[in-house]
């Protein structure tokens, strides 16, 4: 904040020299040229990555469960890991475009569309873990409840039941609000084309949009009522993620601070995912312009505050394990923090709540070297925070003999990276063929040629 | 002064009619805890505690508020914030009252009692937490945060009332962020101590939550009527405007939505998993002659006015919004009193003394958040923001 007088002046969101035709030129020329060496890197990378996943999951199909690392009592291991991770993952967009878009932050306007891109990957990528988990995933559609001539149906008293719906309520509503914002953006890149059959993909795309009063008032409205119904949505669908846990009895499970704790902890890697692809995006694209250091700011004041919130909960469930009096509740936090898998306790306490705090110091917070370590520990951090919570209230079950430890196979980790693949994969299609900023939003807060109050005298 | 705005703002004068009338309440609450002291003491300090805590929720609503607005740079909220800032005008009040408190402590808390202590093997565990002088030092520790950072942040914006100074605007962003902090794990600290361990063997650790939820419900309703009663008197009709209201309606209606979520999460879990360490504590709730006051707190403080406040004219219009606010402040009550009473009686007990000891606690909330406010502007006139919160529209 720098002070004149009386008055803070804050930072401009956009580069204060760009006209509303840099905007145009600059966001569409990764669609309009041909991809350059390093994307081709990139994609390679992913798609491999996304090919050796398949290719294990393929095997693993053949050959049943037993490749996994799981086994008594370890019975969800890093698939069930992966799907909260990913889900978590794709938390930031919608905070970023509805709950920022209630709370009129403008700075939401130059990330919201790769953010929400993010998302929907993200939960697609989520989406397959429970599915080739079964083991079976050709009767992936048990999943659903629906009349059959068995008349079995699923437990509706299962969270596991509210997930899929949860999770495909949150898939869908997301999906449609990205494309309803997209639309506008989708007309001003079939206005630029000059290739015909692009500029027919380009055309039904964009649903006839024209830009007219009356187009921008719906527009305005859809968008306004998407954004009320999606901000239930990013609370709910971590909140019954964490409810697969916290209905059962096992303690380090059981804990009623779970939803929001699990909702806090998703925004946390979301946004620290966010930070790390768009510190490559806006270096590989060209987007300097547009997505400032302000915004990397904003977003590592986010994670500042939620990789808090989370460190709140780890306290909290330590203090209350302690309090609670109960010897099973104890035991479990003892031998999370000492026990065989103290290593994956402290990588979490270490990135989640530790590292977070450099963003404390103002210059730490805009340097992009810092910035994107943190967000890669933080990462890591969040996917060992779900590893800890799986593994550690497991393999020390109630029956001492059975215990164990767990040591997940090359299926587990080579089907997580062809996770990583899978989402790089559409992320990195998604750059070359929608705007990865939302132009219309980002011109209607530019102050080229506009003075707003507090300005005012200057 | 060129960049004031060009009102006078007019200072807060409570008539001498409401002064009587804050001095009657407050005799009666005094009076009718007293008489309830010599016929049920636990009920008489049951009800000390209600309110306390409520009370106590509601004026640290006020720091905590001016501190998120600081640390969030918000504009709209400026020529609001100062109200919010006035509630710490109770909280020396409230101190008082803690060393009241003190006396009923063994009235009110099992642990207090050694052989209590001693004898259960659970309890037992406990007693590195649970005993008097650690109660005293960690609530004690809330009053400091709240004296020295709270009162910093408010000392310093009064301090740019006169100074016009925007540096101070800055220091106040900068105080907001270690007193956000501290405020989160003492208030905790104090849900715990004050309302969980009325029920010692009972445990959950969305507890701190919960009773946050509670304090931005009442704190929120609070704001919403001083605010409407100092735009009713003219002196901030000029300054808040129905956009601002509107935006302490959705806030409202924000932490309406907030407490349902959290108070789902905490019944829910609890009902779903049915262990016996964690479960008696809602059985007691919400079966049995509790029952209706648990359907009463679902209803009132969830399901009825979450239809009253959803409507954007309903958030807009003043008249509305204060019965809104009015409702909310009952029902946060209620929710109070549906931790603590449960504690001590096997039935519901509501009568005269209940009323009046919740109304000589607020004779007093009222009577030091009005001496304040008319002691100093209702704005932060000179806040760099002010002249955009002016402006706000939506």
């Amino acid at each position: 904040m720098e002070i004149r007088g009386n008055k803070i002046i804050t930072e401009p969101l956009v580069n204060p020299e760009q006209t509303y035709a840099d905007v145009n030129a600059d966001v569409c020329k990764p669609l309009e040229s041909f991809p350059t060496k390093k994307w081709w890197v990139c994609f390679l990378i992913a798609s491999g990555s996304l090919l050796i996943g398949s290719a294990l999951a393929t095997d693993m199909f053949r050959r049943g469960l037993g490749v996994l690392g799981l086994n008594q009592p370890v019975g969800w291991g890093v698939f069930i890991t992966n799907f909260v991770f990913w889900i978590g993952i794709g938390h930031a967009g919608t905070l970023i475009s509805a709950i920022l878009f209630l709370f009129r932050q403008k700075w939401r306007t130059a990330i919201n569309r790769s953010a929400e891109a993010m998302t929907i990957f993200a939960v697609m990528t989520a989406g397959l873990f429970p599915v080739i988990h079964t083991g079976r995933p050709w009767y992936a559609f048990w999943l659903f409840p629906y009349p059959n001539q068995r008349e079995l149906w699923v437990n509706f008293r299962s969270p596991l039941v509210w997930d899929v719906f949860a999770v495909s309520t949150y898939f869908t509503i997301s999906l449609l609000f990205w494309y309803v914002g997209l639309v506008p953006d989708i007309a001003s890149v079939r206005d630029r084309c000059k290739n015909q059959i692009r500029k027919f993909i380009y055309t039904v795309l964009s649903l006839g949009w024209r830009g007219e009063a009356r187009h921008w008032n719906h527009y305005e409205m859809a968008y306004l009522l998407l954004a009320a119904l999606s901000t239930p949505l990013v609370l709910s669908v971590h909140s019954i993620v964490s409810f697969d846990f916290a209905v059962s009895i096992l303690p380090g499970w059981h804990t009623t601070i779970f939803p929001p704790y699990f909702v806090a902890g998703a925004i946390f890697s979301g946004f620290a995912m966010v930070v790390t692809l768009l510190v490559i995006a806006r270096e590989v694209f060209n987007l300097k312009n547009y997505i400032t250091l302000y915004h990397m700011e904003n977003m590592n004041k986010i994670m500042l505050l939620t990789g808090m919130l989370v460190g709140y909960a780890y306290l909290m469930e330590l203090f209350i394990a302690w309090y609670s009096g109960n010897p099973y509740e104890r035991f479990i936090f003892a031998n999370r923090v000492g026990g065989p898998f103290a290593w994956s306790y402290w990588i979490m306490m270490t990135c989640n709540v530790i590292v977070p705090q450099i963003f404390w110091v103002k210059k730490w917070r805009r340097s992009i070297p810092i910035m994107f370590v943190a967000s890669l520990l933080i990462n890591i951090g969040m996917w060992f925070e779900r590893f800890t919570i799986i593994v550690t209230s497991l393999h020390r079950d109630f029956l001492p003999s059975s215990w164990d430890y767990y040591i997940p196979t090359r299926y587990d980790w080579g089907i997580t990276l062809g996770s990583f693949g899978f989402f790089f994969t559409f992320f990195l299609i998604f750059c070359r063929i929608l705007p990865t900023i939302a132009m219309f939003e980002v011109k209607a807060i530019m102050k080229f040629g506009k003075k707003e109050y507090g300005e005012l005298g200057d | 002064m060129t960049d004031t705005p060009l009102h006078n703002l007019t200072r807060f004068e409570g008539s001498r009619l409401f002064k009587k009338f804050l001095t009657v309440l407050l005799v009666i609450g005094i009076g009718f805890f007293a008489w309830e002291m010599t016929q049920n003491a636990h009920r008489a300090w049951a009800n000390f505690l209600i309110n306390y805590f409520y009370w106590l929720s509601i004026a640290l609503f006020g720091l905590f508020f001016a501190a998120l607005q600081h640390i969030t740079g918000s504009h709209w909220s400026v020529t609001v914030r100062r109200v919010a800032e006035s509630f710490i005008a109770y909280l020396p009040v409230s101190l008082g009252l803690f060393v009241v408190l003190l006396f009923g402590l063994p009235h009110l808390y099992e642990w207090t009692h050694p052989h209590v202590m001693e004898t259960d093997p659970i309890l037992k565990l406990k007693t590195g937490y649970l005993n008097t002088p650690f109660f005293i030092i960690r609530h004690a520790g809330l009053y400091i945060l709240c004296f020295v950072l709270g009162g910093k942040l408010v000392q310093n914006s009064l301090r740019q009332d006169k100074e016009n100074n925007a540096h101070l605007t800055v220091a106040n962003s900068r105080l907001s962020a270690p007193f956000l902090l501290l405020f989160a794990i003492l208030y905790t600290l104090a849900a715990v101590d004050l309302m969980m361990s009325l029920a010692p063997h009972w445990f959950s650790t969305i507890f701190g939550v919960y009773c946050w939820a509670g304090l931005m419900y009442s704190g929120l309703a609070m704001l919403a009527l001083w605010v409407i009663v100092l735009r009713k008197k003219g002196i901030l009709s000029d300054w808040v405007s129905e956009n601002h209201l509107h935006d302490i309606g959705k806030l409202m209606f924000a932490f309406l939505v907030f407490w349902g979520y959290i108070a789902f999460s905490q019944y829910m879990l609890i009902w779903y998993a049915n262990l016996p360490e964690e479960t008696p504590y809602l059985i007691l709730r919400t079966q049995g002659p509790y029952q209706p006051i648990s359907l009463a707190l679902m209803l009132g403080k969830f399901v009825i006015p979450f239809f009253l406040l959803v409507s954007r004219p309903a958030k807009r219009n003043q008249g509305w919004l204060a019965f809104c606010a009015l409702w909310f402040l009952i029902a946060q009550w209620l929710d109070v009193y549906w931790m603590v009473i449960p504690a001590f009686f096997e039935k519901p007990v509501f009568g005269m003394v209940e009323i009046g000891i919740f109304l000589g606690f607020g004779a007093l909330f009222l009577w030091s958040v009005g001496t304040f406010l008319r002691r100093v502007n209702a704005v932060a006139i000179h806040d760099p923001r002010i002249k955009s919160a002016l402006h706000h529209h939506q």
